[in-house]
């Protein structure tokens, strides 16, 4: 009988913990949701970004954005020696408008086109399951607000971080935190949502801040607003004969 | 009369433009564009050829306006205005007085319609997209040519109707061009795709009566697009095939030594091969192209053209000078082969540096791989001031008396110019 017990006992101990379960269900289904209340699939916005660096300097610049699911383009509206420099993203190609001619060329999703800490791919990618296998790594506070933290491992290490870690608040499915890591898993940088202004269920204007965990002082300052989702929105948008013919992205803000 | 209904082609575009909106639709103008203020002191090369032909300006000062209106209401109607205004002023050392030489350019008029979400119509003064060579497109017989040398890229377009078709996988556009002999009219269509991963290809065709036809083929490649570190790096190539030459040939004229413009025979051809990166965490960007014209003249039908323009024996320069208008149309276009190469650093660091992070450099060589004469740009720019940048420039022309950038009729140059956008 004793022999039985330790038997079992030493069973229990080796078999390994269950994996902690996420109470809403499944985890990607939950990421899709938090997507949704960040940016509508169709839709438009306008981006201001402000770079603030070590030796005190900073620099402004503002745009806007439309989104069509996996396709966004983003066009430069000041300052204006950069109106006219636009980013497309159409799906896993990225292509990039010099503002003085509509001379159009590849680039990287890890390029910094624009400068500062945001990249080419936080500027344009914003559909977190395309890119990222989610798992759910349990339950933390994060600045006094009751948060789920995730863990997103990149698809595709050339068009996402090798590794992301989320914070989503569990009240308003609002991010709080999300940190990039390297290749080495050290991080890369992160942002923090500084604050967020919700209308019908999603945002109509948030601030977040980048900070290169290297070189603290070094951040980005992005404030999204005028968030309009959009009936349909045309494919030629996205296209690079589009963005060389130097249309205008015709919508009214 | 050909510029009158040219001009009515412009005017009827945005009088239909206009009247597609409907009358509760407001439009709206954006104005952008760059105002420069230039000085430039040169030094005149008094060994070339073209010395004697025109007046040389050691000093000169210039302002110009460049700009682009555009006016837009949702996506059914587009125009644009891009237009140059420039007022060259020089100081004349014979009689103290200024010269002033003011200009307006409308480069582009036009109005954009669109038909659904898959067709576009635009009608007016407009640059058609042909090539994807960068400094230069061999194979583009529609357009006013770009000039490699040029130090400001202004790009006239000409009055034309092109509709275009663009999908997700093709585009298709075909055009109609005016020009000011109705002659030389024309038309080409262009068939354009993305769809093969990391390549974009397109086939375009144009004829003329006056210019006959000419079929281009353009492809541009990411060879290792998916290669971290190496995925700006892109490749293209422009050829084309036209049935008559554009440029005239050598041919020995009456007077012993002379040169006389002749006529190539036959079909000519054109490419480009070229090639662009920008280098990682250093960000600066190179541009290189090669370039070849079948029609180009050779090293020593240039050293005879030279020698016969520059020659002191009776009759046989003034017998020759039908090439001093030949060779000021085509600049870079001389001889056969040509090698281009460009540096730009966009600013020497992008780390918060009050001062480095405000220093661009820019640099550029042209080298003709006929004669090995060369053409050299190069630039500092600062911009310490928000919207605005200061740049220094230099340009240097160099090669033998028998040579193209030999003959430049400018041999070095400094310029001063200040640059506010708008």
């Amino acid at each position: 009988m004793k022999t039985i017990c330790a038997i079992v006992i030493a069973a229990a101990v080796s078999l390994p913990l269950a994996a902690e379960s996420f109470p809403e269900g499944d985890p990607a289904a939950y990421i899709d949701a938090v997507d949704a209340v960040m940016l509508p699939v169709n839709c438009k916005a306008r981006m201001a970004i402000v770079d603030t660096y070590a030796t005190g300097t900073d620099r402004s610049s503002e745009g806007f954005f439309i989104r069509k699911n996996n396709k966004v383009v983003w066009v430069a509206t000041a300052p204006a020696s950069q109106k006219n420099f636009a980013l497309l993203r159409s799906e896993d190609v990225f292509y990039e408008r010099f503002a003085t001619t509509n001379k159009v060329v590849k680039t990287s999703a890890t390029a910094n086109s624009r400068g500062g800490e945001t990249s080419n791919l936080d500027l344009t990618r914003f559909n977190t399951n395309l890119d990222y296998t989610v798992s759910y790594l349990g339950e933390e506070s994060l600045d006094g607000k009751a948060c789920y933290r995730f863990e997103l491992r990149a698809k595709n290490r050339k068009l996402a971080y090798s590794l992301v870690h989320l914070w989503v608040e569990k009240a308003t499915r609002m991010p709080v935190k999300k940190s990039f890591f390297a290749v080495s898993e050290k991080v890369l940088k992160y942002y923090t949502v500084t604050s967020a202004t919700m209308k019908d269920g999603r945002v109509a204007e948030v601030q977040m801040e980048y900070v290169d965990a290297l070189k603290p002082e070094d951040r980005s300052r992005i404030r999204l607003f005028d968030v309009t989702p959009l009936k349909s929105v045309p494919d030629q948008f996205f296209t690079k004969e589009y963005l060389e013919s130097g249309r205008l992205f015709p919508y009214d803000f | 009369m050909h510029r009158a209904l040219a001009a009515a082609v412009c005017a009827a575009s945005l009088t239909l433009g206009t009247g597609a909106l409907s009358a509760e639709d407001l439009l709206s103008f954006k104005l952008s564009g760059e105002v420069d203020t230039d000085v430039t002191a040169a030094a005149e090369n008094t060994s070339s050829v073209f010395a004697s032909s025109a007046a040389f300006q050691e000093l000169s000062a210039e302002g110009l306006v460049d700009g682009k209106l555009v006016f837009s209401r949702t996506y059914t109607t587009l125009g644009l205005l891009d237009f140059t205004g420039r007022d060259a002023a020089v100081l004349s050392h014979q009689t103290g007085a200024t010269v002033e030489t003011p200009s307006l350019s409308i480069n582009e008029l036009y109005t954009d319609l669109n038909f659904g979400d898959l067709l576009y119509l635009r009608l007016g003064k407009q640059r058609l997209k042909w090539g994807a060579g960068f400094v230069y497109n061999p194979s583009d017989p529609v357009n006013p040519p770009k000039d490699p040398t040029a130090t400001r890229a202004v790009r006239e377009g000409l009055p034309a109707v092109k509709a275009e078709l663009i999908t997700p996988a093709v585009s298709f556009a075909c055009f109609g061009v005016i020009f000011d002999q109705l002659r030389e009219s024309g038309g080409g269509a262009r068939l354009s795709s993305s769809a093969l991963p990391g390549t974009d290809l397109s086939l375009s065709g144009y004829w003329s009566s006056s210019e006959s036809w000419t079929a281009a083929l353009n492809a541009s490649v990411a060879p290792f697009y998916e290669v971290p570190g190496w995925d700006t790096l892109q490749t293209w190539f422009e050829g084309g095939v036209s049935g008559k030459a554009r440029y005239a040939a050598f041919a020995n004229g009456s007077v012993a030594g002379s040169a006389v413009p002749g006529t190539w025979d036959g079909v000519q051809y054109s490419f480009l091969f070229g090639a662009s990166a920008t280098l990682p965490e250093i960000r600066t960007m190179v541009i290189t192209e090669y370039y070849h014209l079948s029609e180009g003249l050779g090293s020593s039908d240039l050293d005879a053209v030279y020698s016969a323009l520059g020659s002191t024996a009776p009759g046989v320069a003034a017998a020759s000078q039908a090439w001093l208008a030949e060779l000021a149309r085509r600049p870079a276009r001389q001889g056969k082969d040509y090698l281009f190469v460009s540096l730009t650093q966009p600013s020497i660091t992008d780390s918060g540096d009050p001062v480095l992070d405000k220093i661009g450099l820019r640099g550029s060589g042209l080298l003709s791989l006929t004669d090995l004469s060369f053409f050299v740009q190069a630039g500092i720019i600062t911009s310490f001031v928000p919207d605005s940048n200061v740049e220094l420039g230099l340009i240097w022309a160099q090669g033998g008396s028998r040579t193209e950038f030999g003959n430049s009729p400018t041999g070095v140059s400094g310029s001063l110019t200040v640059r506010v956008f708008f």
